[in-house]
């Protein structure tokens, strides 16, 4: 089964609508903005041109979430395999020197502790609190149980709190 | 020690500071969009990637093709390596190659793309290292859209491009898009070394973007999609696609003639529903050519069925139901759903990817289809989850394949997949486009 030309036209509109939001879910995961375009962009044309059996293309929203998600974690193993192999691949920030002068030195200080917690942990933060899921929500982005979104956010959020104590 | 009221304070500190970045961030570059791309009326969208490279904002009807799409990946992807990059240490640089059964050896060269300032380059490997022995690229402008088909013998290789121009939009629409001019055809060849001939282009020009190509077992007529999407009409108006429903068409290199076999229905799609074709893959008698085809489930569901029909391309062109019979058709409940299917040199099977889902996700799999039976068997599956658009291109034994995803590629063997770790190449590769063929 594979979606129909009307199908595909409503996956155009969910790019233009929601492009900028998976973006930026992107951007805070991968810590990279530029990565994270690369990654939305693959994962729409994915969409568009596998013709998959979409099991929910009147929502598609949490299924591109967990795609976009997807597509961050393969970039972050690929960054990891090249760091070490080369040293090489450094990220660009999420926000560039002028976007970040406009945050309040907190809110930078909140971005950069979370920029430094594994990968999984910041996964479960952002999609938490950037993207509003609740836990179920997580979980099934994430394909894991909502057991472990919940142990995964409290240690996150553990983490961070003591990061940005020792900050102080 | 961290109380609950300093976490529930970090977490209204992660929402704010989170919400703030996102406020402040800038607008996503909108260059670069995707569209479906203009659809002919009943026909449902074939899987082909859009780009448009003029502002979104400007809402330009402009249709580039997926290799479009492949050039900027490629350009812009993070993780494309260089040829002095160094491999990874336990990672060979290219997988051996599964053992081949009595008689049968898997083809010495294989093609696939790359892209060097914005070029499109076609790059002949050598199979038993991945060692890229020849490099052709397409000239300057052209882009590929039918992807590359080999001839049986490995040793000619096809490519389907088309150049852009810009056109006229219709009255009241305004403006100014990009659509296809033309679709040509290129061939070179490759000698016992690997080393490559010169691109010559062969056969007539056609309209617009054609679909999937295949080169037939002899090298002497290629098979394809008719013209899609927009082109460049009299007058330099954008013009649609051509007619409604499947058209296929055969393009005789020696002659230049075309022919072409259309309908708008055909069975098993129910009556009054329109078909739409796939891929189209050639049997070992240079003749009979498998078509596969798919049609909406209901008039408003994103549900597609498929079958795969045999046409006899020595009937001359008209009606695509009248001169093919059904080879295969997709169950009405399917655990492996095909996305798309190649026939076997005999006629015997259909290869096939197909996608299973599961509570984990979905699931991609290589199927070998009995015909007529229909009975399959899975040659190799993928993580649940993985959603990678598994696509794939055999050899002219039908028995040799490489596998493509989105970010790698490899030969299966015992049901595994063995990457390729080619140098020289990140071996991206678009899907739904064979971008790799020996």
């Amino acid at each position: 089964m594979k979606p129909s030309g009307s199908a595909a036209e409503s996956l155009a509109e969910v790019f233009r609508c929601r492009r900028s939001e998976l973006v930026r879910l992107g951007a805070f995961i991968l810590g990279d903005r530029a990565a994270a375009e690369d990654v939305v962009q693959d994962v729409f044309l994915r969409m568009h041109q596998r013709r998959g059996r979409l099991a929910d293309l009147d929502d598609p929203l949490p299924y591109l979430r967990g795609a976009v998600v997807n597509g961050c974690r393969s970039v972050l193993r690929r960054r990891l395999l090249i760091r070490r192999q080369a040293g090489q691949d450094q990220p660009y920030p999420p926000l560039s020197a002028e976007e970040a002068m406009l945050l309040s030195e907190d809110r930078r200080q909140v971005l950069a502790a979370l920029a430094r917690l594994p990968a999984r942990r910041r996964e479960v933060l952002v999609l938490r609190y950037y993207a509003g899921l609740s836990e179920a929500e997580i979980a099934a982005t994430l394909g894991i149980s909502t057991g472990t979104v919940k142990s995964t956010a409290a240690r996150g959020l553990t983490a961070l709190a003591r990061a940005l104590k020792e900050t102080r | 020690m961290i109380t609950q009221d300093e976490l529930a304070r970090t977490a209204e500190r992660l929402r704010d500071a989170l919400n703030a970045a996102a406020d402040v961030m800038a607008e996503p570059d909108a260059a670069a969009v995707i569209t479906p791309g203009p659809q002919r009326p009943g026909r449902p969208g074939r899987a082909r990637a859009w780009l448009i490279p003029l502002a979104a904002a400007a809402c330009v009807v402009a249709v580039i093709a997926a290799s479009v799409l492949l050039a900027t990946n490629l350009a812009r992807t993070p993780t494309s390596s260089s040829a002095s990059q160094p491999t990874p240490p336990g990672l060979s640089i290219c997988t051996p190659l599964p053992a081949a059964g009595p008689g049968t050896a898997p083809p010495r060269f294989y093609v696939t793309t790359d892209v060097a300032a914005r070029q499109i380059q076609l790059q002949v490997r050598r199979t038993s290292d991945c060692a890229i022995t020849a490099v052709v690229p397409l000239p300057a402008g052209w882009v590929l859209t039918g992807g590359i088909s080999a001839t049986a013998d490995d040793r000619t290789f096809f490519a389907a491009a088309f150049s852009a121009k810009s056109c006229l939009t219709q009255a009241g629409a305004g403006g100014i898009s990009i659509a296809a001019h033309e679709t040509r055809f290129f061939r070179f060849t490759v000698n016992g070394q690997g080393r490559a001939g010169r691109l010559t282009v062969v056969g007539p020009p056609v309209s617009g973007i054609v679909g999937p190509i295949a080169a037939s077992p002899d090298g002497s007529r290629i098979a394809f999609n008719a013209a899609d999407g927009n082109y460049v009409g009299p007058g330099g108006a954008c013009s649609a696609g051509d007619a409604e429903g499947a058209a296929i068409s055969v393009v005789d290199l020696a002659t230049g003639k075309i022919r072409t076999w259309e309908t708008v229905e055909m069975p098993p799609a129910p009556a009054g529903t329109g078909v739409t074709p796939h891929e189209v893959s050639w049997m070992a008698d240079g003749r009979t050519l498998a078509v596969s085809y798919v049609w909406p489930t209901s008039s408003s569901g994103p549900q597609l069925s498929m079958a795969v029909r045999a046409l006899d391309t020595a009937s001359g062109g008209g009606s695509l139901q009248a001169h093919s019979h059904v080879l295969w058709s997709e169950p009405q409940k399917c655990v492996f759903c095909v996305q798309e299917a190649l026939i076997s040199p005999d006629g015997k099977s259909l290869t096939a990817t197909a996608i299973q889902q599961t509570a984990h996700g979905d699931r991609e799999a290589l199927l070998r289809i009995a015909l007529p039976s229909g009975r399959y068997r899975v040659l190799y599956e993928s993580p649940a989850g993985t959603n990678s658009g598994l696509t794939f291109t055999q050899d002219g034994s039908g028995q040799h394949v490489i596998l493509v995803s989105s970010s790698q590629a490899g030969w299966i063997r015992a049901g595994k997949l063995l990457l390729l770790r080619a140098p020289g190449s990140a071996l991206q590769f678009s899907l739904g486009i064979a971008t790799i063929a020996w």
